[in-house]
């Protein structure tokens, strides 16, 4: 700054300090601005529910045509660049650490996404295709429909036609889950594409193909929508990472060697310290909190 | 740009109020001065600002997150103001009055008369003659206070970028002010 000041002439300096002396008035009291301005948004929010009762779905397109009308008049008005092009086609949905995130889509499918999540879609989802692409992990219930429903997750994809399954990739490992209706899960080759039927999970890793399906033994599943953790030879790495992303902490082992330590059970989750208790137990280990920390032992 | 307002915007983008929230409390101050400076008019300041934040709810499923949030509402604004302008020149076309930005009543009274009307000048200039991102960054710069690396950051430019355009506020405001300095 100073560096910039010094090359300015002495006329060019008198404005650059006379223009900083400028009175401004006081800014009016944000949280009554931001009381009205709810209040405006309500209003709007009820009008726009009676026109389109598909809130909030970004440009579903099901959205009726006078609507979309309406949101291109008011961009015109505003702001017209590439930007809107982008966001326009492309719509992603993240759920943030300690976050899980009810979505409806277009076609009247529900996701559910976990902590720590993305879901992407392009343009056009629910009428020309239904493809998403999912990072982390997130619970689907995929309406029936003519267009296949199809999850990319690196490099897998799971395709349906309508069911309820769990998709969990985290870091290389991948498990699918099927609690209604049949899915087809597809590694890196075609012809290794193998089904599964409800009550039918895999588990296997990004960038190889699915194995053979196992049984789902666990009547609540999977755990995370039932704020639950379920641990079946879970190694207490894989249950403290999950632990991390659901509460927001960070955990961290005395030594590494601890983290391949395998535990078994099921875990209530709905509070942080009685889980950090019962896990601490199973694996017949302690913590302590230090810092912003909670180090095993 | 930072994480935070990037997850704020795409927060909103999904429409939470709770994230549309904060960025309102975060910006509503410095974009309130920003209008009022070129309006010279509060109440109408306000309406304006608000006009503003409403519009980009109403239109958040097309916000682009990693676009500077700043940049956005300055452009919306300004439009709003220009749409102002020009239903005030309509509405004074028959009198045949060129509508004039009304005398600011903040003026502050102890400053000499001199100094006030450099200012009052100053201000002038800056909104009739500076282009639009010059003007967004002089505002920036010596209204809000702001060092460039920051204006910088708000505007998603290059330091070099800000210096550049500020040097140029700078020679309009200079050729427009013979006749003060």
């Amino acid at each position: 700054m100073k560096h910039f000041e010094n090359k300015l002439d002495r006329i060019m300096q008198r404005i650059w300090e006379e223009s900083a002396k400028i009175r401004l008035p006081e800014t009016p009291d944000t949280n009554d601005a931001w009381m009205r301005m709810e209040q405006l948004m309500d209003i709007q929010e009820a009008e726009s529910i009676q026109k389109a009762a598909v809130e909030p779905k970004a440009f579903s397109p099901f959205i009726k045509p006078k609507l979309v009308w309406a949101v291109a008049a008011a961009l015109a008005l505003t702001f017209i660049s590439p930007i809107v092009y982008n966001a326009y086609t492309t719509t992603s949905i993240v759920a943030e650490r300690a976050q899980i995130k009810n979505v409806t889509l277009a076609d009247g499918s529900t996701v559910k996404i976990n902590a720590e999540s993305e879901l992407f879609y392009k343009k056009g989802f629910g009428k020309n295709h239904r493809n998403v692409i999912l990072s982390g992990e997130a619970y689907f219930d995929v309406e029936k429909g003519d267009i296949p429903f199809i999850v990319e997750f690196g490099s897998a994809s799971v395709e349906v036609l309508g069911t309820e399954f769990n998709i969990h990739t985290r870091g290389t490992d991948i498990n699918v889950s099927v609690l209604e209706g049949i899915v087809k899960v597809s590694g890196t080759e075609d012809k290794q594409d193998i089904v599964l039927t409800a009550g039918q999970k895999v588990n296997f890793i990004q960038g190889f193909n699915p194995g053979t399906p196992e049984k789902i033994d666990h009547k609540k599943y999977p755990g995370w929508i039932y704020n639950r953790l379920i641990l079946d030879q879970t190694n207490l790495r894989a249950v403290c990472k999950e632990i991390e992303r659901k509460f927001n902490v960070k955990i961290e082992f005395a030594s590494v060697d601890l983290g391949n330590i395998t535990v078994t059970g099921i875990i209530e989750a709905d509070e942080f310290n009685p889980v950090m208790e019962t896990l601490a137990t199973l694996a017949q280990r302690s913590f302590k909190f230090e810092k912003d920390t909670y180090i095993i032992y | 740009m930072s994480d935070g307002e990037l997850t704020l915007l795409q927060n909103v983008k999904n429409s939470d109020k709770a994230a549309f929230k904060q960025l309102f409390h975060q910006y509503y101050p410095t974009l309130f001065r920003f209008v009022v400076f070129r309006l010279h008019d509060e109440d109408l300041a306000e309406d304006i600002v608000q006009d503003t934040f409403l519009r980009v709810w109403n239109n958040r499923a097309t916000l682009d997150p990693k676009k500077r949030f700043f940049s956005l509402i300055a452009k919306i604004s300004t439009n709003l103001c220009y749409d102002h302008f020009r239903y005030q020149e309509v509405r004074f076309r028959h009198k045949d009055t060129v509508p004039k930005p009304e005398q600011s009543h903040y003026d502050d009274p102890q400053k000499s008369q001199e100094l006030n009307e450099l200012q009052d000048e100053i201000n002038r200039i800056v909104n009739e003659h500076l282009p639009e991102k010059c003007r967004v960054i002089f505002i920036l710069s010596r209204m809000e206070g702001l060092v460039n690396k920051d204006i910088a950051a708000i505007l998603d430019l290059s330091k070099r970028t800000v210096e550049n355009q500020l040097y140029r506020a700078l020679k309009i405001l200079k050729k427009h002010l013979q006749d003060y300095l």
